[in-house]
């Protein structure tokens, strides 16, 4: 199947952001496409065309043609399309219909009417090819991002269309959740399937691809071979505002921190954690010093986002004793002194303005302060707008500005560079190095290498 | 283990509503909780079920001992309020069971047997999905409050209205307007659309099972009705 | 795909589907704490309506269409019967829903004014079961504890639901809705309008 853009330009309603223009593209029967570029470029854009959401179900204005098999996509009705094309979406917890995965797996062979034994035949065939037997009868609210993933993708295998597209499918998934969707995309790329994906982790792809189209403000800035991109050097890449193709690989740098006592900000003795009656910290022991950035890393299920919640005052330790600046701290007292910013940092932001975000709650002090907040964050220009309408890294700087208005001396990042592009994950970094340097204690738990390569001074592997 | 029909499962559901409004109090109903929690078990939710059943048990224990002990307000709101826990228990217990056991994809498809138009089975199918996200996110705010010294607590309201709802609502109900948009594109790409009779990948029909369970439902409505307008008990 | 679509669409239907959990959500913790206490249960509809406002607002911006709010109230009414809910109750959702669909809709979903109105008559459906109680008194305690309920409890209800609590219940709906429903008029032109999720 073929897919053909003729001079297709669009753009959403009510916003600029993500507009294509002029997109001229033809994608051959078993291609495999990487799209990159900088958040808003408009590659998200071109996978809706092919899937057909973009006009019917995002509005907006479309000009210029889009073809599957020579004929326009718009003329498909979205139960044909779905037959033929495949997406996995970002989100892993908002793509999923059914509550158990085998529901799941085979919602889109019962939607298309086919019959029973038909739909059992390809579920058991589909588990084998992936091999997710144990992802078989489970209920899918239990399941890791990186396993929920797995299902989006396989729900989709299912269907066995010609034409997968995938947005930003790693943006939510540790190092071997990437890894399996990897391995996925390998076996549909050996079936001589077409493969769109948009993405900013590029270095999982890079084995895979044999066209990569570089976007830049809704054009298509360059148009290479996988050969070419696979020989690219990681510079050359982030010029153009692009993450890296190559695995990095941060050593263990558990190097025994200064301990003079007065540099100290943060301790944990024997710290014991227990949820639902499982333990899962279990006689932990570290320090903090302030002023320095620690990355904390480690699979799934290890306790990293406990032990953050345990710092900021939301779980109770079971034993142990956390102390801040020499003096032993409670949940209250912690829940004054830290602050998270949360992987889904949507949560957090309640106002209806930036500016008014920073002084919600706040009695005193209010003017002066919001500005310098503002102010080291760069987020003065949208003083005005709706936190909402933010771009992912603007609003997670909106939440640090928050934290500086509650004058919190320890910060906490829960997988922070997930979604961001080069150029905000570099920002991200120099935040944190500006936060470090202003004698905070950061500690940030990540699975991104890249990033920890970046601004790390300390890394500590959770296991 | 028994495997029920779904629209077997809403009929029950039905019989023990007619059940609590013609059938008072009493006996029966302690026999009626006894056969939800013989199903409940027998579909294959134990732990749950066992522990409605003890609940149950409790106030039943505390309406036919402890009850008499006591006069005045106490006894009469008591009284009162057991009775309203005891008229709505089952209901409430056997919609339980029936949630806990009964996939979403197999809801939809006894429905579509039953000519249920779309447009209800849809909205349906997607509140049982969103429930439990409701409570994830209420989690996920609820720990967002907490950090930024806000919570939902009357103090804290009056102290900072402004801040209390506008923590309350806009979090919510932009991931919920959020999740909507995604979960539609995503539902909408795998065909949600097509107009025609979807399938099932379970094989659903009536089985010995579902007549046996509709049988024994039916009869003890059809004897408490009996046996209480005769006042044999 | 891109034909206009003038009824409800598969998004319009997920929309519903999720709002109804939330409307469903801020019935039983606005009024879940009224409806477990029998002498305080005439103030369920006046606590049922206190949260709903912002989403009741955001809801037919988000679905301007006859037919979602309808579907709201059937599947409340369907949830409702099936738990053994007061069918007064149960229809009252349903009828008020419909009913509230029209007033919104007359304007095309768009006046503020008859939002409100729709939103305080769409809080007028869990008074239905109430309504029972006034114009039938025993059916509605027959139905509630079953009959042989002791005599004390119904003179005690009857005590406590003089004609001045159904005043109060009555008027209590009407200003803590419209309440509620001029908070999601205002969380809409502050909020959500700007936050980019309604138009």
């Amino acid at each position: 199947m073929k897919v053909e853009l003729k001079d297709v330009s669009f753009k959403y309603p009510n916003t600029e952001k993500g507009a294509i223009k002029g997109i001229n593209l033809s994608i051959k029967q078993g291609e495999f496409v990487l799209l990159a570029g900088a958040s808003g470029c408009g590659k998200t854009t071109i996978t809706r065309l092919i899937n057909g959401l973009i006009p019917g179900f995002y509005g907006g204005k479309q000009e210029g043609k889009a073809f599957i098999n020579e004929k326009e996509i718009k003329d498909y009705k979205s139960f044909e399309l779905s037959s033929m094309v495949g997406c996995v979406f970002q989100n892993p917890r908002t793509q999923f219909f059914n509550v158990d995965t085998d529901s799941e797996l085979a919602f889109g062979l019962e939607n298309a009417g086919k019959d029973r034994e038909t739909i059992n035949n390809v579920l058991d065939k589909v588990t084998d090819d992936l091999g997710i037997w144990n992802l078989r009868n489970r209920d899918i609210f239990k399941l890791s991002g990186g396993e929920k993933q797995k299902i989006a993708f396989a729900s989709v295998y299912a269907t066995d269309p010609d034409i997968y597209v995938l947005d930003e499918p790693s943006a939510n998934l540790d190092a071997k959740g990437v890894e399996s969707i990897k391995h996925n995309l390998e076996k549909i790329k050996d079936k001589g399937k077409t493969v769109i994906v948009a993405e900013h982790r590029l270095y999982y792809l890079k084995d895979l691809v044999d066209r990569v189209i570089i976007m830049c403000d809704g054009h298509i800035d360059k148009d290479i071979s996988g050969e070419v991109f696979r020989k690219m050097q990681p510079k050359e890449l982030n010029q153009l505002g692009l993450r890296t193709n190559r695995a990095e690989k941060v050593e263990n740098r558990r190097e025994k921190v200064d301990s003079k006592e007065e540099s100290i900000n943060l301790t944990l003795k024997n710290i014991c954690v227990e949820l639902g009656g499982k333990t899962i910290l279990d006689d932990l022991n570290l320090n903090f010093p302030a002023g320095t950035i620690t990355c904390i890393t480690g699979h799934n299920g290890v306790g990293k986002s406990t032990l953050l919640r345990t710092l900021c005052g939301l779980i109770k330790a079971k034993r142990g004793e956390i102390i801040v600046k020499g003096k032993k701290c409670g949940a209250k007292k912690l829940k004054e002194k830290a602050f998270l910013v949360m992987q889904d940092v949507n949560y957090q932001l309640f106002a209806d303005s930036v500016y008014n975000e920073c002084s919600l709650g706040l009695k005193e002090g209010k003017g002066e302060k919001t500005d310098r907040a503002l102010e080291s964050m760069g987020l003065c220009e949208y003083k005005d707008r709706h936190p909402n309408t933010l771009s992912g890294g603007e609003k997670q700087r909106l939440a640090i500005a928050v934290s500086l208005m509650m004058d919190k001396d320890i910060l906490l990042f829960d997988e922070p560079t997930s979604g961001l592009d080069y150029k905000n994950m570099i920002l991200c970094a120099d935040i944190m190095k500006k936060m470090a340097a202003m004698g905070k204690t950061v500690i940030v738990v990540t699975h991104d290498e890249e990033f920890m390569k970046c601004c790390c001074e300390r890394v500590i592997s959770f296991s | 283990m028994i495997h029920l029909d779904p629209r077997t499962k809403i009929i029950l559901l039905i019989i023990t509503v007619i059940f609590s409004v013609y059938v008072p109090n009493g006996i029966f109903t302690s026999l009626w909780i006894a056969m939800i929690t013989v199903l409940g078990v027998m579909l294959g939710r134990i732990k749950k079920t066992v522990r409605a059943a003890i609940i149950f048990a409790a106030l039943m224990y505390i309406a036919v001992f402890l009850l008499p002990c006591l006069d005045g307000t106490i006894h009469t709101s008591l009284l009162v309020w057991l009775a309203l826990m005891f008229k709505c228990y089952p209901g409430f217990m056997l919609a339980s069971v029936v949630v806990g056991t009964t996939q979403i994809s197999e809801f939809m498809a006894a429905l579509a047997k039953w000519n249920i138009p779309k447009a209800l089975v849809i909205p349906l199918a997607i509140m049982f999905r969103y429930f439990p996200t409701v409570k994830e996110d209420w989690g996920f705010i609820k720990d967002a409050m907490a950090i930024r010294g806000i919570s939902a607590s009357p103090i804290c309201f009056l102290k900072n209205p402004g801040a209390v709802v506008d923590a309350l609502y806009t979090p919510i109900l932009v991931t919920a307007s959020r999740a909507a948009d995604e979960l539609s594109a995503s539902a909408i790409s795998r065909g949600i659309e097509n107009p025609g009779r979807r399938t099932s990948r379970l094989d659903i029909r009536f089985r010995p099972a579902d007549i046996a369970w509709l049988f024994i439902f039916i009869n003890a409505l059809v004897s408490a009705i009996i046996l209480n307008s005769g006042g044999v008990l | 795909m891109n034909e206009e679509k003038k009824g409800l669409t598969a998004k319009d239907l997920i929309v519903t589907g999720i709002f109804s959990v939330l409307f469903l959500v801020a019935v039983m913790i606005g009024g879940g704490p009224f409806a477990t206490v029998p002498t305080l249960t005439f103030y369920f509809p006046i606590g049922a309506a206190v949260l709903a406002g912002p989403i009741f607002m955001l809801f037919i911006a988000k679905v301007p269409k006859h037919g979602a709010l309808a579907i709201v109230g059937a599947v409340l009414c369907l949830l409702g019967t099936l738990t053994g809910m007061h069918w007064g109750m149960n229809f009252g959702f349903l009828v008020c829903s419909i009913i509230a669909s029209f007033i919104a809709g007359a304007r095309e979903f768009r006046s503020k004014a008859l939002n409100l109105i729709a939103y305080i008559v769409y809080c007028i459906g869990p008074m239905g079961t109430y309504f029972v109680f006034f114009f039938n008194r025993e059916s509605w305690v027959s139905f509630m504890l079953g009959k042989g309920t002791e005599q004390e409890y119904i003179t005690k209800m009857s005590e406590v639901a003089s004609g001045g609590i159904m005043v109060i219940m009555v008027l209590g709906t009407f200003a803590v809705a419209a309440l509620s429903g001029l908070l999601g008029l205002r969380l809409m032109r502050k909020q959500f309008v700007k936050a980019g999720i309604a138009v």
